[in-house]
């Protein structure tokens, strides 16, 4: 069984300004020990995938299709079957390590909380633990978060989502604000700790070449749907959607004399999800774009014809042929 | 209009020259610039890389005299920055952008205002909307009366670091000083911007010191690298070099870890950001160097110098400069 699975997910947020569709139709399949990339631009949906498996969107947001965890429909769950699938089945991790912690808490007792409220026992023990297995001395238990550095509170944000042995881990950007070595050193724990407890991991970022070197499988996301899927490098060294390859080619390779001076990006901005143009969404950004692209919005579809390599998908009018 | 160039900045070519330049904080506790040197050329471009804390911003800073120096000197197109004398008029030839764009506009300001405030501090001569509308459409912000009457909300990230480049570049400066200029903006956004800096180096002459952690960025658009650790320039020379072929431990390390660069291993550096309040005796770096660490520095017999002798920039080849005791050893052994 999949740890988690997103079935037709839509996420609309109603706004004063009317509704806007965040999340539209995206399916998605995480298996046991399994480390997924979710890449993509502000806006595209991402961070409300992320939000929205722990049922953690704002009140009245409509949600339609079924989030799974290990089976079960979260959006079908009871308030207290909700509050004990959280942290044990699923935990977060997020960007801001300074505005998820309680700062006038000691870092340890807030860890201690969350194993009192799910397992209960050797609570304090098991915070140190922790701790320790996030790379951080017994002693910053008793430190309040303004006396950690940005590094050190990411850690402790990591062994909190850990409190209580989750499957899944969901880390939204939790690299993004770190400098490159304590990235690396976030990186390398993630890396270790999905290694060995076989943690699954749904690491959620706009950085293409971190999630690349991170993840097994790659999902990019365009205006609220998925346009390309498939295995990480593949995706990142031949991407088949022309937004994947515009992004893609916009991270540079140190070296390599193609990128020396020539910085590369992709013009203009995202849509507008409150208002979609007809059609595909990328073609206004899009250099193949072709008439159809105005009235015709592909659905994701087998990129690769070749039996065996058909674990690649993309959302694109050049690209393979529809699933039947 | 858009036609200017950046005139001749000084006697020696040079539109900046720092020369032992110490800055610091807590009456002297902190040593956040610790002697450092650096000439920065007409139209070219000087990536400053480094991790937080290591003391790359306030070196910045300190060129536009926010920050008093302890020691050492900084000329600007040939004057002497500190001196109150001419500061407005420095501070015109030398502009800055930020890391957030966001902060850094006022949100009841329209971005007519935005731009037209420094050519009124500055009393720049000429009709100001045409002046306005110029620097918007050189910013890539076109047509530019789309965007006169609209206001910071009403523009993506990527649009507002425009303005405030446009902002910066109606001045016709002769030096940008950008602090992370593409840290805050998307991926997609970040190659158009860094391509507009480049732009501006290419067809005005106009220098840049970017400050930044990003490597990638360095690649994009730097005629040459400085890698700063703990206050003090450890490694500078031109770009291919300097991030081709690495010298110093701590450039090596930076590089393994930076996910765009293929073929080098990682080598994790183990520990905090190190603290400028607390300097390690000997070199710098000495404490997290996988060469002291190993015992290869022991072994080859320059471990005590690693741990007891300071050591500033030595000339590696040309204009490649490296501060490690390995590299001036195996030099010194070489000839």
């Amino acid at each position: 069984m999949s740890v988690l699975e997103l079935r037709d997910l839509n996420v609309t947020y109603r706004t004063e300004g009317g509704d806007v569709p965040a999340v539209r139709g995206v399916n998605l399949t995480l298996e046991i020990g399994e480390t997924v990339g979710l890449a993509g631009e502000s806006g595209c949906g991402k961070s409300t995938i992320a939000a929205a498996v722990l049922r953690l969107l704002p009140k009245g947001t409509k949600v339609t299709g079924e989030v799974l965890l290990d089976g079960e429909d979260v959006y079908a769950m009871r308030p207290g079957r909700l509050r004990a699938v959280r942290w044990t089945s699923a935990a977060i991790v997020f960007q801001g390590a300074l505005h998820s912690l309680n700062p006038v808490r000691r870092v340890g007792q807030q860890i201690e909380e969350a194993i009192r409220l799910h397992a209960g026992e050797r609570a304090e023990t098991r915070a140190v633990e922790l701790l320790e297995r996030v790379g951080l001395p017994a002693a910053r238990a008793q430190h309040y978060p303004h006396q950690l550095s940005g590094g050190q509170r990411q850690r402790v944000l990591i062994a909190l989502a850990l409190a209580c042995e989750p499957k899944l881990l969901i880390a939204d950007e939790p690299t993004t604000a770190l400098d490159v070595m304590v990235q690396a050193q976030v990186l390398a724990l993630l890396e270790e700790l999905q290694r060995d407890r076989g943690l699954s991991l749904l690491f959620i970022t706009h950085d293409l070449s971190v999630l690349t070197h991170t993840c097994e499988k790659l999902a990019v996301m365009y205006a609220g749907r998925i346009v390309e899927q498939g295995p990480s490098k593949a995706v990142f060294e031949r991407p088949d959607h022309p937004y994947t390859r515009a992004l893609a080619a916009s991270f540079p390779t140190i070296g390599d004399p193609a990128s020396r001076m020539n910085p590369r990006g992709l013009a203009g901005d995202p849509p507008d999800p409150s208002a979609l143009p007809s059609g595909c969404p990328f073609q206004i950004r899009c250099d193949v774009a072709i008439p159809e692209c105005t009235t015709l919005d592909v659905a994701l579809r087998d990129a690769v014809s070749v039996k065996g390599l058909a674990d690649r998908r993309a959302a694109c009018v050049h690209v393979g042929v529809a699933r039947v | 209009m858009w036609g200017w160039r950046v005139s001749d900045p000084s006697p020696n070519g040079n539109v900046v020259e720092l020369t032992n330049v110490q800055v610091q904080f807590n009456g002297g506790r902190v040593r956040a610039v610790d002697t450092v040197s650096l000439e920065v050329g007409r139209s070219e471009v000087v990536a400053l890389v480094g991790e937080s804390g290591c003391g790359k911003t306030t070196l910045i800073r300190s060129i536009i005299g926010l920050e008093p120096l302890a020691h050492g000197s900084i000329t600007v197109l040939g004057q002497e920055v500190g001196g109150r004398r001419g500061l407005r008029s420095l501070r015109r030839r030398v502009q800055m952008i930020f890391q957030d764009p966001t902060g850094a506009l006022n949100p009841r300001h329209s971005i007519y205002e935005a731009v037209a405030e420094g050519l009124r501090i500055h009393k720049v001569k000429g009709h100001e909307p045409t002046l306005v509308a110029g620097a918007l459409s050189s910013a890539g912000l076109r047509p530019a009366e789309r965007y006169l009457r609209r206001f910071p909300h009403e523009l993506s990230g990527g649009q507002r670091q425009r303005v405030l480049i446009a902002a910066a570049m109606a001045l016709q400066p002769a030096l940008l000083l950008a602090d992370e200029p593409v840290a805050s903006l998307d991926a997609s956004i970040r190659g158009e911007i860094l391509a507009l800096m480049r732009s501006f180096v290419d067809s005005h002459g106009v220098s840049i010191i970017a400050v930044t952690h990003d490597l990638g960025l360095a690649w994009n658009i730097a005629d040459r690298v400085a890698v700063m650790y703990l206050g003090r320039i450890v490694e500078v020379g031109p770009t291919e070099e300097v991030l081709g072929a690495p010298k110093h431990p701590y450039t090596r390390a930076l590089l393994s870890v930076v996910p765009e660069v293929a073929g080098l291993e990682q080598q994790i550096l183990t520990g905090e950001t190190p603290d400028p309040s607390r300097v390690p005796s000997g070199c710098r770096f000495h404490p997290r160097c996988p060469v002291v660490a190993s015992g290869e520095a022991d072994r080859l017999g320059f471990g005590d110098r690693c741990r007891g002798v300071d050591l500033e920039l030595e000339p590696e080849v040309g204009d490649h400069r490296v501060a490690c005791h390995a590299v001036a050893i195996s030099a010194t052994a070489g000839q």
